[in-house]
């Protein structure tokens, strides 16, 4: 409870800072699949030979500048640029660029990290962010370049979406990056 | 020592080394107990207390002793056989972030923990290939390894008390059974949610374990607590900002400069309530003098990493403490950089030695800091005697000697979304915390540093629990010359270097000083040297599997052989020069030297490990676990 409130006041007082953040309205610590989350596999499907799962989630501020620019202002304002970069290129983080995606990089799929969070480190933003401000940071994120489009849901589940050249090798941290998580620091090689 | 030395020798017989090469090689004996040095003709004054004077042949602590001088009392490996050092075998933990602690050894018996998982293993020096004798995992986790700033690493772990003693990445200390690696205790510390992570070496001394957080770029609330080395049971924690109670400042706290003097400064000296998510984490080491009955630690950058965020001094941000060992409360304080704008942690080893000075002795602590500037400071009363650049810095011009401040360039200070080029050094500093060594022979310290700059811009952040409370965007490069990395001799009485060896690659091990003047250390780009402690020449290098951050150690083993040991596995702080062409791949492997490879883990004919030992971690290698 001590947690959300100091969510809610951060969020309020980025506000105050005229960010245009909406106070996160959540009821809750639950995380409700009524608000927008995609319901797409983290996994391959047993018994079935193919999923088109991820191709039915397009973002709905897909190439939307303004949702872009707003997506870059929620990707500081929440300190997502602490982990990720500035320029996206992984640090404590993965490369958002880079697309690889441990757990997919559709815009579906990265909905879904953003609003549950994932095991190591990354923490869930579904109750602290309406959904429509988790699309507009994925909006941001496809804008970089990493992300995969609804189409290559398939190509990017069985390893056949080639590797961009490797980021940047975590420009904000001391660190750079997680050998288990990154793809950052020198690249597939170095995972 | 002696009787254990005679069963070795039998294993060697039995493992089918030959007579022949027993023969030529001249028995190394059992050394005393305790061994004062005898200095070396160029000595320029400098002593140490080697309290506990350990077994020679051991290593309980990282620092070895409670000074932290990494100093070995073993002398068999020499200058005129060091050139001959060859693997005598190795360990993998299968664990791929930065293994930066020192292995320990006591009771013919070898002390592991891996990285996050955090496996103990303990290693039988006295069967062939030195199997596992056991093995404990605590289980942390996973969340930990997003926390933490600077992967997923463990600086070291403490044999005391008949326990392994160590900190878990996810806030808890644990202590095991040294014999059987059963749990004795486990405390919980903090909470990982929260940004708060533990990678510092817990450190013991008389009944007390000392260990800090870490969380500097997290908005962590730095401290350093007690705990009891029986019970766990947590007996004190010292906040290294906030108000005074907080902090554990009362009556005897004395700092030496006056600027460092009032109430509550840890509080007053922040923007209203930013001291509570102000940084100034304990991650480093904790050094005691057992005449005093001090320890000596330092604190981490304030947070954010925005300095525009938090005017003022910061207090006790980027500074240190000497705390009573007993109680915690202060005794004095000193900060290095005040209102620090660059990431400059004030954590770095504080290595206590004697030097003449004007006259007299004078009882002192040296520190390598972030900052650029090696102090030598009077560890009783907290004056600074010396404070001289040991690398390349432009943040500023000096130290003022009657104040101890330094004197800020001002063209080198960031400011909000605006783009600084070239200032320097970089967050990691011109040394981060890999510990230099001192050998009472020389009076000499040796320490591997960096050459960095950086163009950094501050965005301003808001605190949000559990996400990075930072704001500092960095490009790092090499500063003049193009070499990252240099490993020095450092004079620490006229403040100066004394001779230097320039490295390509970022110089991020700790350093191993012995009685024989051989002083070894690694390189990111993966080679182990020996130099000779009084000019500088190297030695012997080997090439191993990957970047070398660990500290090596030296010990004797029950054949009564001296053994240099070192991990390579790069990872932690050394990943900004990823990048760079050449970088090394992660490693997990500790190797183990000695004079022809010579040990019972090598040699004509078959030889076997004893069957029954246990198994490593069965799933510590699957990407679920690690």
């Amino acid at each position: 409870m001590k947690r959300l409130l100091t969510l809610a006041v951060a969020a309020l007082a980025l506000g105050a800072c005229q960010r245009q953040l909406h106070p996160t309205g959540a009821g809750g610590a639950n995380l409700s699949a009524t608000k927008g989350l995609p319901q797409l596999p983290t996994g391959d499907i047993a018994g079935a030979a193919a999923s088109t799962a991820g191709q039915v989630f397009e973002n709905p501020y897909a190439n939307d500048p303004g949702a872009q620019a707003e997506g870059h202002r929620l990707f500081d304002g929440m300190n997502c640029s602490g982990c990720h970069g500035y320029g996206l290129k992984g640090g404590m983080g993965p490369d958002l660029t880079d697309t690889y995606w441990r757990y997919g990089g559709t815009p579906a799929a990265i909905y879904q990290s953003i609003y549950q969070g994932r095991p190591k480190g990354m923490p869930a933003w579904g109750v602290a962010l309406p959904p429509s401000d988790i699309w507009k940071l994925v909006a941001y994120i496809e804008s970089k370049g990493g992300a995969l489009s609804p189409s290559q849901y398939q190509a990017g589940l069985q390893g056949d979406v080639v590797p961009k050249a490797p980021g940047g090798g975590g420009a904000n941290a001391q660190n750079a990056g997680n050998p288990g998580e990154t793809h950052a620091p020198g690249g597939a090689a170095r995972r | 020592m002696f009787r254990t030395h005679l069963f070795a020798t039998c294993a060697v017989a039995i493992a089918g080394l030959s007579l022949a090469a027993c023969g030529n090689e001249a028995q190394p004996k059992a050394q005393a107990a305790v061994e004062r040095p005898v200095h070396d003709a160029g000595w320029n004054g400098a002593v140490a207390n080697l309290a506990p004077n350990d077994p020679a042949g051991e290593w309980r602590r990282p620092g070895r002793d409670y000074a932290g001088t990494r100093y070995s009392p073993l002398t068999q490996v020499n200058a005129q056989n060091v050139a001959q050092l060859k693997v005598a075998w190795t360990f993998a933990d299968g664990v791929p972030y930065g293994h930066e602690g020192a292995p320990l050894v006591a009771n013919n018996t070898m002390y592991l923990v891996t990285p996050f998982p955090n496996v103990a293993y303990a290693l039988d020096l006295t069967k062939p290939g030195a199997p596992i004798k056991w093995t404990y995992s605590p289980n942390p986790s996973p969340m930990a390894i997003g926390k933490a700033c600077c992967d997923a690493v463990l600086r070291g772990w403490a044999l005391a008390d008949g326990k392994l003693i160590y900190n878990t990445l996810d806030d808890h200390t644990v202590a095991v059974d040294a014999n059987t690696g059963k749990e004795l205790w486990r405390t919980k510390l903090a909470n990982v949610e929260n940004g708060v992570t533990m990678t510092m070496a817990a450190t013991v001394y008389g009944d007390k374990v000392y260990v800090g957080n870490s969380g500097g770029e997290m908005g962590a609330h730095g401290w350093l607590a007690a705990l009891d080395v029986n019970s766990g049971k947590e007996l004190w924690r010292a906040y290294n900002t906030g108000p005074d109670d907080l902090v554990k400042i009362g009556a005897d706290f004395k700092p030496y400069y006056s600027w460092m003097r009032g109430k509550d400064l840890g509080a007053s000296s922040w923007p209203a309530g930013m001291w509570k998510h102000g940084g100034a984490a304990s991650w480093g080491w904790v050094t005691y003098d057992p005449d005093l009955k001090l320890i000596y630690y330092g604190t981490a950058n304030p947070s954010p990493r925005v300095p525009a965020q938090r005017p003022g001094l910061n207090l006790w941000s980027a500074a240190m403490f000497a705390r009573d060992a007993d109680t915690g409360m202060a005794r004095w304080a000193y900060q290095f950089t005040p209102h620090d704008q660059w990431d400059y942690d004030g954590v770095n080893e504080d290595v206590l030695i004697d030097i003449p000075w004007q006259g007299r002795t004078r009882k002192v602590l040296v520190q390598f800091n972030r900052n650029g500037f090696a102090y030598t400071i009077d560890r009783v009363t907290g004056e600074v005697l010396v404070a001289k650049p040991f690398g390349n810095l432009n943040w500023a011009t000096g130290i003022d000697p009657k104040t101890a401040q330094p004197i800020v360039n001002p063209a080198m200070q960031p400011k909000p979304g605006v783009k600084l080029p070239n200032a320097c050094p970089t967050d990691i500093g011109v040394k981060d915390w890999q510990p230099a060594a001192f050998s009472p022979r020389t009076g000499l310290l040796y320490a591997g540093i960096f050459n960095v700059c950086m163009d950094v811009t501050d965005h301003p952040v808001s605190y949000i629990a559990g996400t990075p409370y930072d704001g500092m965007d960095m490009q790092r490069h090499a500063g003049p010359g193009g070499n990252w990395g240099e490993f020095i001799a450092w004079d620490p009485i006229h403040g100066r270097k004394v001779w230097s060896i320039k490295e390509p690659f970022l110089t991020m091990s700790g350093a191993l000083v012995t009685a024989s003047d051989l002083v070894f250390y690694g390189t990111v780009d993966g080679w182990f040297r020996a130099a000779d402690a009084r000019t500088g020449k190297v030695l012997w290098s080997q090439k191993l599997g990957s970047g070398v951050i660990g500290q090596p150690i030296d010990y004797l083993g029950p054949d009564g052989r001296e053994y240099v040991a070192v991990y390579a596995g790069v990872g932690g702080a050394a990943m900004v020069a990823a990048q760079q062409p050449g970088f090394p791949p992660r490693g997990d492997t500790l190797y183990v030297f000695s004079v022809g490879g010579i040990s019972p883990s090598s040699g004509p004919g078959l030889i076997s490990s004893q069957p029954n030992k246990p198994a490593a971690q069965p799933d510590n290698t699957t990407p679920s676990r690690t």
